[in-house]
């Protein structure tokens, strides 16, 4: 057959079609790019917005093993929230704390955008003491941590960073925070994004000293010559001094619509489970503490969500112990009983004052540094003029005056009066202890660990340091071997690390797993450095 | 020829042709069989381009439209359950407006979603799925159809028969055409009513002997009853009068049937179809309307649609075009979370407690309100497990859209044998959902003033735009032939969301934004676009071999623009050896048919990756402090390349002893690469993940149609046909040193599935006791621990996926019965990890007096460097071990083979038309249909082994207290005008 197709096809259709094709092709991938770029979604941020996005990460929750562990809060009943209160691991609760790395990623945004500026140096600064803190935080929970290699996976690429030793990561934050303070100025520029202080600088100064006298103080067991000469840097009246009064205290504003998180075992689905530990119930029932009515009570219907009638009574109270289950808690001697199957007649925290929505969070407190101060004093490192029973008794009048704490009004005064305080101070074991200086430290902390109410991971922090107060350890039968083991006493020291880096980070991880306070184990009973046991 | 002598031959896509004798009839029924080879036979491929299915390179099978109408699924996609070979069905139990989850050829990514692409009349739609608050199925895509306007449905299952789809190709095609109406039959209405009962299911076999109590003891009060409402840790069940937690006392005694909580699920199906034509074209038009009742109360789905299909030909110009308008309504498909999930409660309601007690009018005038307070009626101490029936009847949460997908066709014919087409189509919907966590629910706080509660609302639209067109050629020239096609799409993609969502209010039940307390909006956006050119090239020799190729080239928007263009090309060989050798072949060899075929096909990437982005929270902090952060948690890789799917494909069709036995045999070897893989890394390197070309993975399987027609006679024809795929998986590589990739959790308390280098995709992971060196579990004061390094129990995707169908005809009489079956998974129970801990599942009936001492070992050696281990002789109380379960999370007794054979359905119809003749009727049809008859085999215990209720493919495996399969029941009468 002879090809006829070509004449029959006419030209023009040739052309029509070629054209077409040339079209097609050439108009292939135009405005593609303007099209690929999100409307909605800015590529820019003032960092000042950032600094304020990061604040409320530091009022963190930590009613699942700090509490426990200092046995403020306990829960009898085994299931998901066991973790601190029976001594285990909860691989989800420990891992947590890692999650303070999500604000030192925005932290570090600040640093970046501003690194080398002149103009907002003030705000620079405030982002150096956010992100020592971070770090602060993760040493003390979990050891080493990745510290020079972190933060670079964008542009960087470094995915996998290698664990810093805890020892230089602290040496590395105390010269920061020293630096940051030293050169915040109120001259500089005003940052009022800041929901801590408004951008007050003489306030942020006592806020980097007192951050750098906690971190001071945590070397008591380890160096204490070296942490005498950290505290006397922090109070040094020529930088700037550390928080004083109340109205020096760091506080989250939670509120009605960003509710707070560290009391949100109140109002959760197990709320009737919560109770308060025996040792804090007792610690201020048998002191006469006039905290005691606002923050401790008993319901007659916890499942609900206001708990029923309230008995605030304090010679009502009883506290939890520690150690059973929900069996073996009948032997308890001050067994109180049930009000209906596993929902026992323990204390609990008072959910209309210490418990509300719209608490607000007490991060560091001007309470805190007094105590530490008094601390310091008996040891003998500093000499202020000011006696360690002085700091004590301040602290302990800081603590009772807070506002919020106490109230069921946001923000309102304290009902504790300032004799109600002096009667307390002259209790018995209340009244400072100047001849015996253990004693006085014992004291000192105990009050130091009833004014981190709320504010646990501090508590954890400082109950390992100065071994104070005295706990009975947590004996529960399912418990960690770990902890329970003889060369432990009993207690947790540091949260494992999460299962994300064993699975995404794994070289590095089990690198510094083999370092872990001394024992080589990345357990619950290893230690961070300067947690060391003590003969 | 005389007019009684005559035959009128019928034919169609998809359908066996049937020859008919005229005789004295004057009006012919004829109910065409469903074809599963032939020689002639015509499908529709890729583009709408019909071919012979002899010269196809490839495996590609046609379901025709009755089985998929007389099937009681009110989703098409659950309707293909077991038909054919290779397409993995699972049709999870989530209500009547609920998803269907297709796989073809296993599962060719390591993400989430691997459903085939689905083309309606040439255009692509939109099938994914979107679920509900609560871990509930709003539904996908194809529900927006109604089974009785599809004609015929083509699987197309490889890369090698997808590949003119290109960057969409990569999980096969489903083809769908509707009815477009033709031939000279004229006008013709035909109504069609289906009316459906649902039954549950109740599968469970709990422990009946001890009932509600904890600790060994009984409720004492209406608190402890409410408090206890999940334990069935309580006393012997002995008939006594026991408080209960709706307030009254009842017998301590077994409630055995806990699926009263239930109704009977009611659906009524309507079609009224249109349809007439002559030589020329015709048309098609239907409107069809669904009223489904679900078994979960207070929950249903509506659908009203209606459909057209014209086709007609002046001179050299064809029109085609047809349209699908839904309108759905979704209300309150049924949850899955622990909260607002009213099927745990189902399930976990002590034994001894009946759960419709609390419906009880006179007590609780509006069940699930406690009618003191108005707010929840709580009968658990926990507040998250809330009270069912607050959950039906005060929880809204419901979905409304209109659809619209459809395209208009204009082809011309140049020449003879030259064409030019072009096409324009459309997939567009608006969404609006509605969802509230109601005032006085017990698991939310109290706001500082007003009531609490929430509410949102979500505006969505979504539009698909595919222009394209197509010049084809066919041309003989001596023994060969060629048969070309060139053309290119233009594929426009846009989704805008509007929410507002609200906390708290000011008056009390009254849902809306202005009443809300804290309002927070929030707006979405995306736009992509490809661009796309392709050709086929098919050259024939003779009548018997034929040689396929195709090239692709699609333009990405989402792609960097210096590398946003990738070609994906094919290559397919048929050769019909028994035409070829015809002179030497034996007669009883009808028809066979080599074929082998390669392709790549390849991914789509999402839009905006490759920068960060910063975000502001919606409310300032205490209304003063505004909250930004960077929001991209993905570290972004610019150099992103979509990832590529090559397939090669061989396969052997053969039709024997005059087409009593027809095979359909293919065997293929499935390679992904450059999967884009969003790689975890360390989150203290300031992104918890990064995207990166590494994945590689692998799939190789087999499929196989066989169908057998031992009896064919005049009246009587039996015909039976078994489809089997196997498809074995493995994953060759992850990112850099990486050996595995978590990819998904159980958003309870179990489950983790992940992909490990090494083996087949989907691996169930978890944790199993702590064991000595022996694999003996070792026990601390009668304790198990779990043992912390995760480990591997198995696949989540099935290796075996098969089907047998018998279908008996007898004159006007049809009989249809199919078994399906999956085999060689896992899947981990939630529900049983609950039935243990709360002491419903036999096995806590161990040690209830005395204490459970666990068949294991304890180490009798103090010293913690040496260890002795003997037989475990420490009782724990028997609460107290079970409980433990919950404490430590050892996933070891919860995983069961998911592997199950299933009689499936079974249909009977019946052509009534002979005793309707004479009437108005034209004609007149019965059909009844049972679904999910029975389960032959199944591993799980206390549930059925379909448990699994989600349709993504990174959760799969994990079984959530979802609410029971159901038995259904349809009759349907169909007739004509």
């Amino acid at each position: 057959m002879k090809f006829k197709y070509v004449n029959i096809m006419k030209t023009k259709h040739i052309i029509a079609l070629l054209f077409a094709l040339m079209i097609s092709i050439a108009g292939c991938d135009k405005g593609f790019e303007e099209l690929n770029k999100d409307p909605l979604s800015p590529t820019t941020l003032d960092p000042a917005y950032i600094l304020a996005g990061v604040q409320d990460d530091f009022g963190g929750d930590g009613w699942h093993y700090p509490a426990a562990i200092v046995q403020q809060i306990n829960l009898i009943i085994s299931g998901q929230e066991a973790a601190g209160n029976h001594n285990i691991e909860v691989a989800g609760f420990a891992g947590a704390a890692w999650g303070w790395y999500g604000s030192l990623k925005q932290i570090y945004d600040i640093l970046r955008q501003l690194e080398g500026t002149t103009d907002r140096t003030n705000l620079y600064n405030m982002a150096r003491i956010m992100k020592a803190w971070g770090y602060m935080g993760l040493v003390d929970t979990y050891g080493d941590v990745p510290f020079t290699e972190a933060m670079k996976a964008y542009p960087d690429g470094l995915w996998y960073p290698k664990y810093d030793k805890m020892e230089d990561i602290y040496l590395a934050i105390e010269s920061e925070i020293k630096a940051a303070t030293d050169a915040l100025d109120a001259t500089k520029d005003k940052v009022t994004n800041d929901m801590y202080f408004k951008g007050d600088i003489a306030k942020w100064k006592k806020l980097g000293n007192s951050l750098l006298l906690v971190l001071g103080m945590r070397y008591t067991k380890l160096n204490p010559t070296k942490a005498a000469g950290i505290v006397s840097t922090a109070i040094d009246p020529a930088r700037g001094g550390v928080l004083t009064t109340n109205a020096d205290n760091v506080i989250i504003p939670y509120n009605a619509t960003q509710n707070c998180p560290s009391n949100g075992f109140c109002r959760n689905s197990t709320r009737q489970n919560w109770h308060v530990g025996r040792p804090l119930v007792d610690f201020m029932k048998n002191n006469n503490d006039p905290r005691m009515q606002y923050l401790i009570c008993r319901y007659s219907n916890p499942t609900s969500t206001d708990g029923g009638t309230r008995n605030s009574n304090p010679a009502d109270q009883i506290g939890c112990p520690y150690g059973y289950d929900p069996t073996s808690i009948q032997n308890d001697p001050l067994y109180p009983g049930t009000i209906s199957s596993n929902i026992w007649k323990y204390s609990q925290v008072n959910r209309q004052t210490a418990g509300r929505a719209d608490s607000w969070a007490y991060v560091m407190t001007a309470a805190q540094i007094q105590l530490l101060l008094a601390d310091a004093t008996v040891r003998g490192w500093i000499s202020t003029g000011t006696t360690a029973q002085q700091y004590y008794e301040n602290g302990i009048t800081l603590v009772m005056t807070q506002k919020d704490s106490y109230t069921t009004v946001r923000g309102a005064d304290s009902p504790i009066t300032a004799g109600e305080i002096t009667n307390y101070l002259a209790e018995p074991n209340i009244a400072f202890n100047t001849t015996n200086s253990e004693k006085a430290l014992e004291q000192i902390n105990t009050q130091y660990w009833a004014a981190c109410f709320l504010n646990w991971w501090e508590a954890w922090s400082n109950y390992r340091r100065s071994g104070y107060p005295v706990l009975q350890p947590n004996r529960y039968p399912g418990a960690d071997v770990a902890v329970l083991a003889s060369n432990n006493d009993g207690f947790i020291h540091r949260m494992v690390y999460p299962n994300s880096e064993y699975s995404y980070n794994k070289e590095n991880v089990e690198a510094a797993s083999t370092r872990v306070g001394g024992i080589g184990d990345d357990n619950l009973a290893a230690r961070v450095f300067w947690d060391i046991k003590l003969p | 020829m005389p007019n009684n002598q005559a035959v009128l031959r019928f034919s169609f896509v998809g359908y066996t042709e049937q020859a008919v004798t005229v005789g004295s009839q004057t009006t012919i029924n004829v109910v065409l069989q469903e074809a599963l080879l032939q020689m002639d036979e015509v499908v529709v491929t890729a583009l709408g381009i019909t071919r012979q299915a002899k010269t196809l390179g490839y495996s590609a099978t046609t379901v025709n439209a009755v089985a998929i109408a007389e099937n009681p699924n009110l989703n098409m996609g659950n309707a293909l359950l077991g038909k054919v070979a290779g397409l993995n069905v699972s049709a999870p139990s989530t209500g009547p407006g609920g998803s269907s989850k297709l796989r073809i050829r296993g599962q060719s990514s390591f993400g989430s979603s691997n459903t085939p692409l689905i083309v309606v009349n040439g255009i692509p739609i939109d099938n994914s799925a979107t679920f509900t608050g609560i871990g509930g199925d709003f539904g996908d895509g194809l529900q927006s159809m109604n089974p009785e306007d599809i004609e015929s449905v083509t699987v197309l299952k490889g890369a090698t028969a997808a590949a003119l789809y290109g960057s969409r190709a990569k999980d096969g095609v489903l083809i769908i055409t509707t009815k477009t109406g033709g031939g000279s039959r004229g006008l013709g209405i035909e109504v069609t009513q289906g009316v459906t009962f649902d039954q549950p299911l109740d599968p469970t076999d709990f422990q009946y002997v001890y009932g509600q109590g904890e600790n060994g003891i009984r409720p004492a009060s209406v608190t402890d009853a409410r408090s206890s409402s999940s334990w069935s840790f309580g006393e012997k069940m002995d008939g006594a009068l026991v408080w209960c937690f709706d307030g009254l006392q009842h017998p301590y005694s077994p409630v055995k049937d806990r699926l009263k909580f239930y109704d009977i699920g009611l659906t009524s199906n309507t079609t009224v179809a249109f349809s007439g034509g002559n030589e020329n074209g015709g048309f098609h038009f239907s409107v069809g309307n669904v009223a489904a009742k679900a078994i979960t109360p207070n929950s249903k789905f509506n659908r009203k649609t209606i459909d057209y299909g014209i086709n007609y030909k002046f001179g050299k110009l064809t029109l085609q075009s047809n349209a699908n308008y839904s309108i759905e309504y979704n209300q309150n498909p049924p949850g899955s979370t622990q909260g607002f999930g009213a099927a745990n409660s189902v399930w976990t309601t002590a034994v001894s407690s009946d759960l419709t007690w609390l419906a009880n009018r006179e007590l609780f005038p509006n069940p699930g309100t406690n009618p003191l307070t108005g707010n929840e009626l709580q009968i658990s101490r926990f507040a998250d497990r809330t009270n069912p029936y607050w959950t039906v009847y005060k929880r809204f949460e419901h979905r409304d859209r209109n659809r619209l997908f459809g395209n208009v066709l204009l082809r011309y014919d140049i020449l003879p044998w030259l064409y030019v087409q072009g096409r324009v189509g459309q997939d567009w919907s608006i969404s609006e959902t509605e969802s509230n966590t109601p005032t006085g629910t017990a698991n939310v706080g109290p706001p500082a003033s007003g009531f609490n509660g929430s509410y949102s609302i979500n505006k969505s639209n979504n539009r698909e735009l595919n222009s394209d067109f197509l010049i084809g050629a066919n041309q003989k020239i001596g023994v060969f032939g060629i048969d070309a096609q060139f053309g290119g799409n233009a594929m426009y993609r846009k989704s805008t969301s509007i929410s507002t969502s609200v906390t708290n209010f000011y008056i009390r039940d009254l849902y809306t934004i202005e009443n809300g307390q804290t309002k927070n909006p929030s707006q979405g956006f995306s736009e992509t676009k490809i661009n796309s050119l392709y050709g086929t090239l098919n050259l024939s020799f003779k009548d018997y071999l034929y040689l396929n190729g195709t090239a692709r080239n699609d333009w990405f928007s989402t792609l960097n623009p210096k590398s946003n263009s990738y070609l994906y090309p094919s290559v397919g060989l048929s050769f019909l050896f028994t035409q070829a050798f015809k002179n030497v072949i034996p007669s009883w060899l009808t028809y066979g048919k080599l074929r082998a075929s390669y392709a790549e096909v390849g991914g789509g990437t999402g839009p905006y990756q490759g920068v960060i982005y910063y975000g502001l929270g919606t409310n300032p902090f205490d209304g003063t402090f505004p909250q930004g952060s960077i929001t991209t948690g993905s570290a972004p890789n610019p150099n992103l390349r979509p990832l590529k799917v090559k397939e090669a494909e061989v396969g052997l069709e053969l039709i024997l002893f005059n087409r009593r036995v027809s095979l359909d045999l293919a065997a293929y070897q499935k390679n992904t690469v450059d999967e884009i893989l969003n790689v975890s890394i360390s989150s203290a390197s300031g992104f918890g993940s990064t995207q990166v070309n590494i994945g590689r993975l692998r799939n190789n399987g087999i499929e196989t149609l066989l169908t057998l027609v031992p009896v064919r006679s005049q009246n009587l024809t039996w015909e039976t046909s078994f489809n089997y795929s196997y498809n074995i998986s493995e994953v060759l590589q992850l990112a850099a040193g990486a050996t595995i990739l978590q990819v998904g959790a159980g958003q309870q308390w179990l489950g983790i599935i992940s992909h490990e280098v090494g083996k087949p995709l989907g691996s169930l992971r978890g944790y199993d006791y702590v064991r000595d060196p022996q694999g003996r579990i070792i026990t601390n004061n009668g304790f198990f621990t779990r043992n912390p390094t995760e480990m591997t129990f198995g696949s989540i995707v099935p290796k075996h996926v098969g089907g047998w169908i018998n279908t008996l005809t007898y004159k006007n009489f049809r009989l249809m019965a199919q078994i399906d079956f999956k085999a060689g998974h896992k899947l981990v129970s939630q529900s049983n990890y609950n039935f243990y801990r709360e002491g419903m599942h036999q096995i806590t009936l161990k040690g209830r007096e005395g204490g459970v001492i666990m068949d294991a070992v304890k180490d009798n050696n103090p010293d913690p460097n040496i260890t002795e281990y003997v037989p475990n002789d420490v009782a724990v109380p028997s609460e107290t071990f079970w409980s433990n379960y919950s404490s430590q999370r050892v996933y070891t007794p919860f995983i069961f083979k998911g592997d199950y054979i299933k009689l499936r359905n079974i249909t009977a119809s019946a052509d009534l038309s002979k005793y309707v003749s004479g009437t108005f009727l034209r004609g007149l049809s019965l059909n009844v249909s049972i679904n999910n008859v029975l389960t032959l085999l199944g591993y799980v215990d206390n549930l059925d082994p379909e448990c699994v209720s989600n349709v993504s493919d990174t959760t799969g495996g994990i079984e959530q207290m979802g609410p029971p399969l159901t038995r259904n029941y349809q009759i349907t009468l169909k007739a004509r005008f």
